[in-house]
């Protein structure tokens, strides 16, 4: 007989599969019957025997565990149940804190579950990319989503590999839409026709291919069409869009799913906006719109993009690096400039995924401390299973099947609690996740992996603890203290303890950071401004009259019409000044305004002037610059050097002043390059600084000019205040939700300090009985109790701060500018977990030692 | 209390189901060299039937329990992966109970008129 030899990896399986008490002779049979097969019929027959094989022994051993395993797993049901309800106190802060922090996960799960759906309900999405931007022109470069209006069509001309493309803008902002007595100004998509085409939008009437055909034509989303022409027939009405065009409806469509990074509910020709608006449709320097693109089925994008350095050399724009966005990696990956709708960082959601784990682990710690603590309680259970013949793994299967059990009473809780509490995450958050039937199946995967994580977490220390119990020393006479037992308990509640320290600090901290945003010198004025956005052109065109106007009222200090608000300037262009060598493009911030600008904001002048009536030479052409502006035009700068921009060869005028820098856009950007153009007659926005007295008589005024000017439109206006937290809204979103989770993560945490001391009270009466007796005070008692607990919070501490350090640290790297980490947000923390664990500690403590001695001691 | 408990339990599993039977007397049959390899072929051989490996050794881990049979270890060989083999013996008191379901059969086919099937 030769002497051939199962596959290793086969033996493995079937040691696996074996049950225990058939050993290793088994292996051998098997082995044995292989070899003579494997001599008589070759070897892959005696492979495919063993695999037979392995498949026909499973059956007759999982049918024998399982019918006896059921029996057990009644048994263990019973006690569970009985546990449960002897120890009402106890289960209940097991059950309610592993809710709680099941709760948490579950809602993180839906959450991440929608973030990750976005946009993938077009049809196509795999195909769909967004071309994108990072120009080498800036320093630092940027990257941006805004692409030339000529690109779209270049692409399709230029590629084979793309099928089409489509341009979008977002048409600057809100514009003012009527039908009938109805005037609203509202956002929307200027759209080339094949948009619809690209992406899947559900017509309820009229069709994708035809919809934009007209260059008159406009679609609709089902709820704008519901408000603006109730239950008549949408089709064909005509809609007033600003003052002079009218456009036809001729689709309408489902409304847009919230997860989707393109909303908007009015979509109408780009090329007709274009000509409306007078945009340079033509000009490859104007980067303005987005450019998405529908590629052929199996292109390699990789490909495509290695030509794209040709293909911008040749359209002369050579410093930027084109690139193709994924549509279904914008929502989560894509954080340029110029983005559509706000997106969402994947760290934020790790940031959060990983808080609920915390809250979900110090939960599972309250599970196993209060478990442990109460194990004498199970000694003479787990004692007499020994003695009728349990084996050690069938008691902490036991355990741990208990812990399970648990986890599903615990999941039926924190559904509801999902249930009760999405609404308000949804508000803090401003998500619709929503918990149903169609939800829970998507995180069913989750949910299963969360009981058996919650449940081999929780039970696995008590099982191993509470199944090593000798029978012998059980019933001769109870379980000596272990202190072994205790101390892992001790690191457990430390663990507990840094964790909620840690998250309490990172929540301080998070909000100290947004605090100084808020506050932080951002190099211009803003309280006491309103905006009032120019939606008429003919205002727009000679706003002279109206800023006089506006000036009457004593209560108005400054008027001033700007293409930008200082906080959001978006367009940028190149420019030339004498001295500058030819060949390199630099391209710079730009914002063109009216005077008083600067006053109006506060902007300081360093060097030269602001722009003034008083200097009839500003008239033909003035710039201020910023200082990094400055210090890119090197040994060239000199206060009056004419300055040409927007690729004009002549000079435009000449730099009158130096203006400090003062922060564009985020505070998370650095401050870049910037020049501002005297121009009053291109203003997107009038800024009106007031000064006190009765606010609303102002505005008041404010508007009745306004209406004067231009009665077709319905005045608008805002704080500028209110504009700039705007853009700051994710931050504080962010800082509200971390605020709420440290603040479950300590209240979860100091339940299990609750049970445990409740424990040791209990542990201790008769100590207490007798000491009191003997003339210890009740201060002294509360002492005694709380002393070793709050010694393991100050540990908690020591071990606490530098990883928050550490971990806060890092983040506030994100940020260009950030706040300092101040020792007391450290101190106030630490006091705080103080505090709140010595309150919970010391009810139980003081209850403790208030008891007459009498009871605690009369039987003995 | 604990031991009686245990006499009730041992009592009940006192009978044999029929795999146990075949398996008990497959042991019985092959006398000397009763390991898991002849007692599954010997078993196919006398049921008529395939048997499973798994099929095997849940009834003789059983049979063992009960004290039909005990075990053994002999030397371990290459051809089975350097594994000693389980020999199994029938002991006395198996014997005693193959005796006692021949003797149920008996006395059960004694009334019974004598009857053919196909």
């Amino acid at each position: 007989m030769n002497k051939t030899h199962p596959p290793r990896i086969l033996e493995r399986l079937l040691d696996y599969i074996l049950p225990k008490y058939v050993g290793h002779t088994a292996l051998g049979d098997f082995a044995e019957d292989y070899c003579r097969i494997a001599d008589k019929r070759g070897r892959s027959a005696a492979d495919s025997w063993y695999l037979l094989q392995i498949a026909k022994s499973i059956p007759a051993f999982v049918i024998n565990s399982i019918r006896w395993g059921f029996v057990m797993f009644r048994n263990y049901m019973k006690v569970t149940l009985r546990t449960i309800r002897r120890h009402k106190g106890f289960s209940f802060i097991n059950i309610v804190g592993l809710a709680v922090g099941m709760a948490c996960v579950i809602i993180i799960m839906l959450w991440v579950r929608y973030e990750l759906s976005f946009d993938r309900h077009h049809q196509k999405a795999d195909r769909i990319f967004r071309v994108a931007s990072e120009s080498e022109a800036y320093s630092p470069p940027t990257k941006m989503v805004v692409t030339p209006p000529p690109m779209a069509q270049a692409l399709i001309q230029e590629f084979p590999e793309i099928e089409t493309s489509a341009r979008l803008s977002r048409g600057g902002r809100k514009k003012l839409f009527s039908y009938g007595n109805m005037h609203f100004y509202e956002s929307f998509f200027a759209v080339d026709p094949s948009f619809f085409e690209i992406f899947t939008f559900e017509f309820v009437e009229g069709d994708a291919d035809s919809a934009l055909a007209d260059p008159y034509s406009i679609v609709l989303s089902e709820s704008q069409a519901r408000k603006l022409f109730g239950s008549q027939n949408p089709i064909g009405q005509i809609i007033q869009f600003d003052e002079k065009t009218e456009f036809t409806v001729t689709g309408i469509i489902k409304n847009i799913p919230s997860n989707s990074h393109l909303r908007r509910d009015i979509y109408i020709p780009f090329e007709t906006w274009g000509k409306l608006y007078e945009e340079p449709l033509h000009a490859w320097r104007y980067w303005s719109f987005y450019t998405y693109v529908l590629t052929r089925p199996n292109v390699n994008i990789a490909e495509i993009e290695t030509k794209f350095p040709a293909f911008a050399e040749k359209h002369g724009i050579p410093k930027q690096k084109l690139l193709l966005q994924p549509l279904l990696s914008i929502h989560l990956h894509s954080h340029f400039q110029g983005e559509i709708s706000p997106n969402t960082h994947v760290s934020t959601l790790l940031l959060f995924g990983s808080i609920a784990v915390l809250i979900l682990i110090i939960a599972c710690i309250n599970y196993m401390n209060l478990t442990t603590a109460r194990s004498s309680a199970r000694l003479k259970e787990v004692g007499t299973r020994k003695v009728v013949g349990a084996h050690r793994s069938q008691i902490s299967r036991q355990f741990l099947g208990e812990s399970i059990i648990m986890a599903l009473f615990s999941l039926i809780i924190s559904l509801f609690l999902v249930h009760l509490f999405l609404p308000l995450f949804n508000s803090l958050a401003e998500r619709h996740l929503a918990l149903n039937g169609d939800s829970i199946l998507q995180i069913l995967p989750g949910i299963v992996l969360l009981i058996l994580f919650v449940g081999m977490l929780a039970g696995s220390y008590p099982a191993i603890l509470l199944s090593s119990f000798k029978p012998i020393t059980v019933f001769r006479g109870g379980e000596k203290k272990g202190s072994q037992k205790r101390r892992l308990r001790n690191v457990l509640v430390v663990a507990q303890f840094s964790v909620s320290l840690i998250l309490i600090i990172a929540a301080f901290l998070v909000n100290n950071q947004l605090d100084f945003i808020r506050i932080k010198e951002m190099g211009f004025d803003r309280s006491q401004i309103v905006v009032v956005p120019l939606h008429d052109n003919k205002i727009r065109q000679n706003v002279g009259p109206v800023l006089e106007e506006l000036k009457r009222n004593p209560q108005i200090l400054y008027a001033a019409s700007s293409m930008h608000l200082p906080n959001q300037v978006g367009a940028s262009t190149t420019i030339k000044w004498p001295g500058k060598t030819e060949d390199s493009q630099i391209w710079v911030k730009v914002s063109e305004v009216s005077y008083e600008f600067t006053e109006l904001y506060g902007i300081n002048i360093l060097e030269g002037r602001s722009f003034s009536r008083e200097f009839p030479s500003d008239e033909n052409g003035a710039f201020l610059v910023n200082e990094s502006a400055k210090k890119i035009m090197g040994d060239d700068f000199r206060l009056g050097i004419g300055l040409s921009h927007w690729g004009r060869p002549e000079p435009s005028g000449q730099i009158v002043g130096v203006m400090k820098d003062f922060h564009l856009n985020s505070i998370h950007e650095e401050i870049q390059p910037l020049y501002i153009y005297l121009n009053p007659n291109r203003g997107q926005h009038l800024s009106i600084k007031i000064q006190g007295g009765s606010i609303p008589d102002t505005i008041e005024h404010i508007r009745e000019t306004m209406e004067n000017f231009s009665p077709y439109y319905p005045f608008d206006y805002r704080f500028f205040d209110d504009v700039f937290n705007m853009a700051y809204i994710e931050e504080q979103k962010m800082g509200k939700m971390f605020g709420v989770f440290a603040s479950i993560a300590v209240f979860i945490a100091c339940m299990g300090v609750f049970g445990l001391s409740a424990f040791l009270a209990e542990q201790k009466r008769k100590e207490i009985g007798i000491r009191k007796v003997l003339g210890a005070s009740v201060s002294k008692i509360v002492y005694m109790l709380s002393r070793d607990l709050m010694w393991l919070v100050l540990f908690a501490n020591i071990i606490g701060w530098p990883v928050a350090y550490y971990a806060m640290n890092r983040w506030l790297q994100n940020f260009a500018y950030r706040t300092n980490i101040h020792f007391g947000i450290f101190l106030l923390s630490s006091v705080l977990i103080f505090a709140i664990s010595f309150v919970t500690l010391g009810y139980q403590a003081v209850k403790a030692a208030r008891v007459n001695p009498v009871d605690s001691l009369r039987y003995e | 209390m604990f031991y009686f408990v245990r006499e009730i339990i041992a009592e009940k599993m006192k009978f044999l189901s029929r795999p146990e039977e075949i398996i008990l007397f497959t042991i019985l049959k092959l006398k000397e060299d009763a390991y898991c390899v002849p007692i599954r072929e010997k078993a196919s051989e006398i049921s008529g039937k395939e048997w499973s490996f798994g099929a095997v050794y849940v009834p003789l881990h059983r049979l063992e329990k009960k004290g039909f049979v005990k075990s053994s270890f002999d030397d371990p060989t290459p051809i089975r992966g350097g594994r000693s083999r389980r020999i199994y013996k029938i002991t006395a008191a198996g014997i005693k109970a193959l005796a006692e379901v021949r003797e149920l059969q008996e006395n059960m086919w004694a009334e019974t008129p004598e009857f053919s099937h196909e």
